[in-house]
Formats: C-alpha cells, sequence, structure tokens
C-alpha cells in the first residue's frame, strides 16, 4: 500500500503534502496523522493532492472529517490540487461546493492564512 | 469475449493483489484512465463493504471478482459468501448538499458505486451475495 506523507511549515499553516493512494488502507494513516496533528495544536491546514491519483470512499472520509475539525473561528482547512479522477469523486459527492479549494499550494497556503 | 478473474481472502491486506490485478486487466485491454479509475473505486467499494460488513472482519472468507469486456460494455462481478448483505439497500442515501458542519460522515462508497456504474445490481444466490456493475466503454 504506497502513501506517502511530506509536510511543510508556512508561517501559521502547516502543508500536507500526499502522493499515492487514498484507500480504505491508507486513508486510516493519513487521518491518524492529521487528527494528531489538529489535536497538537495546528488549526489551519492545507492539504495537497496533487500527488494523489486515486481517492475511494474511504479519502473523502477523512477529508470530511478534517473539515469538520478545522470549521469555526480562526480555523481554516484547504484542499488544493486535484487531479481529474479525484475532482470528479469530490463533484459526485458534493464536496466542491462545500470545501474550500484551490488550485496550486501557493493559493492554498494564502486562503489558510486569511 | 474477454475476462479474468481473481479470488482472495476477505482481509483488507488482500487490497494490494486486487489493485494489481485490476491494473494487469486494464493495461492488457487498453482500457482508458478513466475506466481503470472507476474499476478501482467500484472494486474497492465492494471489498471493503464485504470485509467489513458481510463478513464483519471475519479473515477466513473469500471475495471473487470476474472483469468481463464486451465490446460496448465492461462488467464486474463480485461474489461473496458472507450472510446475506445488500450494499446497495443497506446505505442511506448522502444529501450531496448539505454543509460541512451538518454534512455525515460515510455512507459514500455506493454513492460512488452508483454515480461511476451506467448499471449496479444485487442478487442472493443461494449462499452468495452477488453484486454486478456495468460501465459504458
Amino acid at each position: 500500500m504506497t502513501l506517502t506523507i511530506n509536510e511543510e511549515n508556512r508561517d501559521t499553516v502547516l502543508v500536507v503534502s500526499v502522493s499515492g493512494r487514498l484507500d480504505g488502507v491508507t486513508s486510516k494513516t493519513l487521518d491518524t496523522h492529521i487528527g494528531a496533528r489538529i489535536a497538537g495544536g495546528s488549526d489551519r491546514i492545507v492539504l495537497n493532492l496533487s500527488g494523489v491519483d486515486y481517492i475511494s470512499s474511504f479519502g473523502l472520509r477523512l477529508v470530511l472529517v478534517a473539515a469538520k475539525k478545522l470549521n469555526g473561528p480562526g480555523r481554516r482547512f484547504v484542499v488544493c490540487g486535484l487531479k481529474d479522477n479525484v475532482r470528479q469523486v469530490f463533484s459526485v459527492s458534493g464536496f466542491l461546493s462545500i470545501l474550500t479549494l484551490t488550485d496550486t499550494v501557493d493559493e492554498a497556503a494564502s486562503a489558510a492564512s486569511s | 469475449m474477454d475476462f479474468a478473474e481473481i479470488e482472495a481472502r476477505s482481509t483488507i491486506e488482500e487490497i494490494d493483489r486486487i489493485v494489481a490485478f485490476i491494473d494487469a486487466w486494464c493495461e492488457a485491454q487498453a482500457l482508458s484512465d478513466e475506466l481503470r479509475f472507476k474499476l478501482h473505486l467500484v472494486a474497492e467499494e465492494f471489498s471493503m463493504n464485504a470485509i467489513m460488513h458481510g463478513y464483519r472482519d471475519r479473515e477466513d472468507g473469500w471475495i471473487h471478482i470476474r472483469l468481463v469486456a464486451k465490446p460496448d460494455a465492461l462488467s464486474l462481478i463480485f461474489q461473496d459468501e458472507a450472510p446475506l448483505f445488500d450494499p446497495l439497500v443497506e446505505a442511506a442515501t448522502p444529501d450531496v448538499t448539505a454543509s460541512v458542519e451538518e454534512r455525515q460522515v460515510g455512507g459514500l462508497g455506493v454513492h460512488l458505486v452508483k454515480e461511476m456504474t451506467r448499471f449496479v445490481g444485487y442478487r442472493r444466490d443461494g449462499q452468495r451475495n452477488v453484486l454486478t456493475a456495468d460501465f459504458d466503454r
């Protein structure tokens, strides 16, 4: 099962970049990772999915859980870099209209720091 | 009619092998990335449903996937021997217009399967649960 997680701090924003598949197995790893960061005080997070070519309902679940945790004053959750197939899954699930989404990491970091 | 099939144990450790099986078949059939994506998605949702809900994490069951290529369509036939479980009926229909706050977590697997297929059906065949998904090609 292949999933790589890289992190980068941009001022007050934590950028989490993911590569590989977000399926029923790997999504748990990322869910635990992001959950720990939020519990540790990261309240502005960018999830960069530009390296993700596959997502199932389990990946959507972790995205929604993170969005719920970071929904509120002073909290930000921005998703960026959706590939076409991933975007289609977001689209038919109604996620395009309820999440803050950008094309690039720079735009996402800027949206998350505002 | 071209087809391929795989039998796997009812454990999530088998997902990798199912992924490789689908990739190899898509390669051989020269399918588009979009179709490959849909096959992966439907195979995973069916498999995880059977493993978690059908077999309830019992790891000594089996799941069977058959892929069939016809001139104008593809079919994925999924079978297991878990107790009667129809995911198409069990899953609640998600409200895809709800806000982040109101949105319920879960229930998206079957919704995605329905969105990605031309047809999806369930039948109980003796001791088997049989799910069939058809795709336009």
